[in-house]
């Protein structure tokens, strides 16, 4: 392949990961740490980051490896892959960055069953050497990170008041600067925070894509990755 | 006795496994077009994620703690899991043919969906004994049962009506859901555990 | 507009008391039609899409691999409407049926294997006895099971029956 052919097909895999074909909002996969772990942006921007680095990871793996794993046994092989993975993130946390590991708690683990790591390992990582599929599961990861931040957001927002808060405790002290208030503490709506909120903001900001992509011309995902 | 019911309802209403503990909604949204078919589902799930938190329990307790294997917790989870799935699928093929064919084609294929993982991880960072693991499964995929087929019922007088263009699908959907989740925020109010 | 159309199919669906799968044609023998469903995980993609297992490619415990130890004959009795290798078809059975099959073959045994281990439990005190009386239990249950579905089987009712070929754009749902 040229250069030119490969900057193109890299440039369409950052564009897919991150909007056009976006885990959660174009292909609704991983919904259980979407909504789970969205009650702050900076809850949301550390699932998210944690997932990206799985899926950076195994990608990579799989596709380094994709010339020995024989198709009889490749979806046990992608699992322990991954779940291998998921046991490294999940055990740096708990040493590097505990504070974040307590919060999101049961969901590192729960990574493994994730259903958007496997499917772009079938997909993409399986038949792509090894450079363009570290990029893919980056940039899907990236794009899962933006997705679960901006959905944290607007319930932190709406819900508390506040946006990345604690996020110094959480990320380090670095990230202090970020925190901020932007309603006083009792305009808060506690709806957004607790469960049912999680439903709904993902569902508007489901359509709020659709919106988007339909000024931009393009053809509305009826589907996502389910029909109703 | 009172504990056991205790241990039961907070698992099944309290702490629904789907509405209050975002676990399995991928088959949430998945699975969840007709009434039947969730309810099939939901029978088929009871049993592996009441099957598999057991055989969980077991590896955790007599393999992963006594041998100070920790670390090795998911993958041998999934494994497991994995093996449950499969086990389960063999013996039903064995026992009767005829429902292996009807479950086979009119059934999703149960894969490691994250309620089934889920559960167990609880149940192990639960400290729980057997027994109260084994109620703590059967309760929580019960919850996840009825809710499935609650949502399958909302879905289906959902195609019934006009939806606009833009929200037709899985937006609708997720919106309904919320609501549903409020509902079953009344249930909090049973404290205890 | 699409999402009407869409909407008045499903109820068209739900208002009939069948359950339908589709399925599609592998091999054709004189008389007979083997057929293999098309299924959804519980992820709710479907089984033919790239995202799971793709058609063909079938390793252990892979999607593909558990569709085709699902396969299954239909009646294909020569003559105009004969199905081809390659065809979609729509197959059906009863809800309440579905519902039994789930039951017996999900529900009881594991009732009854909770029931036995309970009864072990209270009346033994020791675990490895409450686990025998888990095991007694399920084996019951998967007893009934057998024994009730061979009833369904009999009556004809756990066949699944012939509904109509599948429409092109006719997913899985």
């Amino acid at each position: 392949m040229s250069n030119a052919e490969n900057s193109n097909q890299y440039s369409t895999i950052v564009k897919d990961g991150l909007w056009d074909n976006n885990g959660v909002f174009s292909m609704l996969l991983g919904m259980c740490p979407t909504m789970a772990m969205t009650t702050s942006a900076t809850n949301g921007f550390g699932m998210g980051l944690a997932t990206a680095v799985v899926m950076a990871a195994s990608s990579y793996l799989v596709a380094v490896f994709r010339n020995q794993i024989t198709t009889e046994v490749r979806i046990p092989v992608y699992i322990l892959i991954v779940a291998a993975m998921v046991t490294l993130v999940d055990l740096a946390m708990n040493a590097w960055m505990h504070e974040l590991y307590k919060v999101l708690g049961l969901f590192i683990p729960l990574i493994v069953s994730n259903c958007l790591p496997l499917a772009r390992l079938e997909a993409f990582a399986a038949k792509q050497p090894a450079f363009p599929a570290l990029l893919d599961g980056l940039f899907m990861g990236l794009g899962f990170t933006i997705a679960l931040t901006v959905i944290g957001a607007v319930r932190e927002i709406i819900g508390s008041g506040t946006l990345f808060a604690d996020a110094s405790l959480l990320l380090g002290n670095s990230f202090k600067v970020i925190e901020m208030r932007l309603l006083p503490a009792d305009m808060g709506v506690l709806m957004m925070i607790l469960p049912p909120g999680g439903f709904i903001v993902t569902g508007l900001l489901v359509v709020v894509k659709r919106v988007l992509d339909l000024r931009a011309g393009k053809e509305i995902q009826m589907a996502g990755a389910h029909a109703v | 006795m009172k504990e056991f019911a205790m241990i039961m309802i907070s698992a099944a209403l309290v702490n629904n496994v789907i509405l209050a503990r975002f676990l399995g909604l991928c088959s949430f949204m998945g699975v969840t077009t007709r009434i039947d078919t969730a309810a099939g589902m939901g029978f088929a799930t009871t049993f592996v994620i009441t099957v598999s938190s057991m055989a969980d329990w077991a590896v955790q307790t007599y393999l992963l703690d006594a041998y100070g294997l920790g670390f090795l917790r998911t993958v041998t989870f999934i494994l497991v899991i994995a093996s449950a799935v499969q086990f389960t699928e063999m013996t039903i093929k064995k026992v009767s043919p005829e429902l292996f064919q009807m479950l086979g084609i009119y059934l999703p294929l149960i894969t490691t969906n994250c309620a089934v993982l889920g559960v167990a991880l609880l149940l192990v960072e639960g400290h729980m004994s057997f027994i109260n693991a084994t109620l703590f499964a059967f309760a929580s995929s019960l919850g996840y049962s009825l809710v499935m087929v609650i949502f399958a019922g909302l879905r289906e007088r959902l195609a019934l009506v006009q939806v606009p263009r833009l929200f037709a699908g899985p937006p609708i959907a997720f919106i309904v859901a919320g609501m549903l989740a409020m509902a079953f925020m009344g249930f909090s109010g049973i404290a205890a555990s | 507009m699409n999402a009407t159309r869409e909407i008045v199919s499903m109820s068209q669906d739900s208002s009939t008391s069948m359950v339908e799968g589709i399925a599609r044609v592998v091999r054709v023998e004189p008389g007979w039609a083997w057929l293999e469903p098309e299924q959804t995980t519980s992820c709710g993609s479907c089984a033919s899409s790239a995202s799971c297992g793709s058609h063909g490619a079938a390793g252990i415990g892979s999607v593909a691999s558990r569709l085709q130890s699902r396969r299954f004959r239909l009646d294909n009795p020569p003559g105009p409407g004969e199905l081809r290798e390659g065809e979609r078809i729509v197959v059906g059975v009863h809800n309440s049926t579905l519902l039994k099959a789930a039951a017996l073959a999900y529900g009881f045994p594991l009732v009854a294997a909770l029931g036995g281990g309970a009864f072990a439990q209270s009346a033994y005190e020791s675990d490895p006895l409450s686990m025998l009386g888990m095991a007694a239990g399920l084996a019951f249950g998967l007893l009934v099971a057998r024994i009730g579905a061979h009833r369904l089987a009999v009556r004809g009712e756990a066949t699944p029956r012939f509904l109509r070929r599948a429409r092109p754009d006719e997913t899985c749902k």
